[in-house]
């Protein structure tokens, strides 16, 4: 079985860097982009099994994007584990999730907090990929 | 149309007895009148003496000569001569003396009375102008002079009372008032004012306000001599304890009858009070920001703490497979995240002390002279060129320069970064400049050729934690200059073209009351 691919996107250099090391030495393939524009155009080619997507990043922020993947036929299926470092006290998690999923559009398969706990999103990853094939199939 | 200041108008009237100018014109008139008063008034028996002289003589001559008439009417040659005289003399002595006492006292004396009392009212005394005689002949007369004796009473009565409420007014109002001469000398100051600078009348007014010895260069009592408006300006003076004291002063011109500016009123409000509240409300807008900002705070440690534990484990796994590229870019990404967490702690410092510290007349140029050295080496690695442009003219600005040279260092410090950042120019500068605005202020301003902002970057500028540099910002520079140009009494702005490049602008008003007053 060939590697899972999974693709990073943060506006950040150093998490990209972090996170495609830390799923490369756990056997993943990564891909990985810079801003949200690029980052649609990148799951397009790459078609990812699944994505790692910052929540706020310039240009086009994590959430639309997010809502444009799931508006897409060929991408809905793809999980999405969105990471966030936006955790304010007046911003609770529990509200970006209300916020990212209307009626049409369900919520992201995990949400993970900065500081990215290793072991935590490892698991996230594999839970939500073991789900997605144990449902497809 | 506006007079020269030089010396004082040879129309002014000086005066001598210190009495306050704006007593009431009436008041003046009627002292300055009775003092040239030359001549005594005619007294009211010089007056009856005369009318019963001319009544008397009349009367007589008048019955002469009707005499004479009847007895050349009548024929009376038979009549002696000698007998009609003597009756005529008789007659004219008891009707002359009739008429005289008739005239004297229905006529003469009331009218003597009246001048009498006219001349008192002329002297300024209106009080017992109670004309005693009875005269239906003058009746209408006296009437309607008693009619005017009791308005000019009442008016008197109302004057008397004005004047003590406005001597209330101007001794007990909660503001300093002081009316300065042409002379710059001090005619006349409240309780409030004497009991808070000192000083005496015919003192110089700089001396009282401020203990200089010389007039202050810019003097707004002189602005209202010289073009009669109110002008408005705020101060710092000197008590008679020798405690600074900022204050608010309006000098509001006095002009005489010609129009001319006499003197000038100065009514200061004591600042302490709004200073102290102000001060406050700084103080809890930024307990405020501090609280709003924690939440924002978190969010940038966190940034921070992704980053190096991602360096950490991107090393260790460099490590462990003696990837030589790979351990770099772990090491690296460690650095740069300690780099950010010192940059925020400082940042976080800067933002979380009192504010301004102390003010001092400071060359500005010179500031930035500084603050560009600091950048010479670092523009010329990155290419850039570093021009400066300023205006020797500009003389000392009341600022703390530890403040503003900060402020200085964040401007240069993004300009920079705005060129490294741009890869569209083939050469890069960034100019600092300093020089006069329009409104007299102190404009120092920072541009730069590099990336330019769009129109959102402007607007979230100057907010918490807003940094458009990645990994590399805090989000605090501008914020926190911004803050620091604020407390000098100054604004910052920035125009800005995406690819063209960004001007940022700090006015700093020259005067130190203005920047003392937003401190």
């Amino acid at each position: 079985m060939s590697p899972r691919k999974i693709m990073v996107i943060d506006d950040e250099e150093d998490v990209v860097t972090f996170l495609t090391t830390l799923l490369e030495e756990n056997g993943y393939e990564t891909c990985w982009a810079m801003d949200g524009v690029e980052g649609l155009e990148k799951i397009k080619r790459e078609r990812p099994d699944l994505i790692c997507l910052d929540l706020l990043m310039p240009e086009k922020t994590g959430i639309l994007l997010y809502r444009e993947i799931r508006k897409d036929p060929e991408l809905k299926d793809i999980p999405v584990i969105m990471i966030t470092g936006f955790a304010a006290p007046e911003y609770p998690l529990i509200d970006f999730k209300r916020f990212i999923s209307t009626k049409s559009i369900p919520p992201p398969e995990g949400f993970m907090e900065k500081p990215i706990d290793q072991k935590a999103l490892l698991a996230a990853i594999k839970e939500t990929l073991d789900a997605k094939t144990s449902g497809g199939t | 149309m506006p007079r020269p200041l030089e010396g004082p108008d040879p129309r002014q009237r000086i005066r001598v007895d210190g009495s306050a100018p704006w007593r009431g014109k009436d008041a003046d008139l009627l002292e300055e009148d009775s003092n040239t008063e030359a001549q005594p008034p005619l007294g009211s028996k010089a007056l009856s003496f005369k009318a019963g002289m001319v009544a008397g003589a009349s009367c007589a001559a008048s019955w002469v000569i009707a005499l004479l008439l009847l007895r050349g009417s009548i024929g009376g040659e038979d009549l002696p001569l000698k007998y009609l005289l003597a009756i005529g003399i008789a007659s004219c002595l008891i009707s002359g003396s009739v008429i005289t006492i008739w005239a004297k006292l229905s006529i003469f004396d009331p009218l003597a009375e009246l001048t009498e009392a006219l001349h008192r009212i002329t002297r300024g005394s209106s009080h017992g102008l109670v004309i005693a005689h009875r005269s239906k002949t003058l009746s209408p007369l006296l009437d309607a002079f008693g009619l005017a004796c009791e308005r000019i009473q009442e008016r008197e009565r109302q004057l008397e009372r004005s004047r003590k409420e406005f001597h209330a007014l101007f001794e007990h109002v909660p503001s300093y008032i002081a009316v300065i001469g042409r002379d710059f000398r001090i005619v006349e100051m409240n309780r409030n004012f004497r009991d808070t600078f000192g000083g005496v009348e015919g003192d110089h007014c700089y001396r009282v306000y401020k203990k200089r010895s010389d007039k202050c260069p810019q003097c707004f009592a002189e602005k209202s001599f010289y073009d009669g408006s109110v002008h408005r300006s705020e101060e710092v003076g000197v008590t008679k304890d020798g405690e600074e004291i900022p204050y608010l002063v309006y000098t509001a011109p006095v002009v005489d009858e010609w129009g001319m500016v006499v003197h000038v009123i100065e009514m200061s409000v004591d600042l302490r009070p709004l200073k102290a509240l102000e001060h406050e409300k700084l103080q809890a807008e930024r307990l405020a920001i501090v609280g709003q900002t924690v939440a924002s705070l978190a969010h940038s440690i966190k940034n921070i703490l992704t980053g190096l534990e991602g360096g950490v484990y991107v090393t260790q796994i460099a490590m462990k497979k003696a990837d030589q590229a790979l351990l770099q870019k772990g090491w690296a990404m460690v650095e740069r995240n300690i780099e950010r967490i010192s940059h925020l702690v400082r940042d976080l410092l800067s933002y979380s002390k009192v504010g301004i510290g102390t003010m001092e007349p400071t060359d500005l140029n010179e500031l930035v002279r500084d603050a560009a050295t600091l950048y010479v080496e670092m523009a010329r690695a990155a290419g850039v060129e570093l021009i400066l442009e300023l205006d020797d003219s500009l003389g000392e600005v009341m600022v703390d320069p530890k403040a503003l040279h900060t402020c200085i260092v964040n401007l240069l410090s993004n300009a920079l970064d705005a060129c490294m950042e741009d890869k569209e120019k083939s050469s890069h500068r960034v100019v600092i400049g300093t020089k006069r605005g329009p409104a007299g202020e102190v404009l120092i301003q920072v541009e730069d050729n590099g990336v330019g902002m769009d129109r959102s970057t402007q607007e979230k500028l100057f907010q918490r934690f807003f940094s458009t540099k990645g990994t590399r910002g805090t989000g605090l520079g501008l914020m926190l200059t911004h803050k620091l140009v604020r407390e000098h009494g100054g604004r910052i702005w920035a125009e800005s073209q995406p690819g063209k490049g960004s001007v940022f602008t700090i006015a700093i008003p020259q005067s130190p009351s203005a920047a003392y007053a937003n401190s």
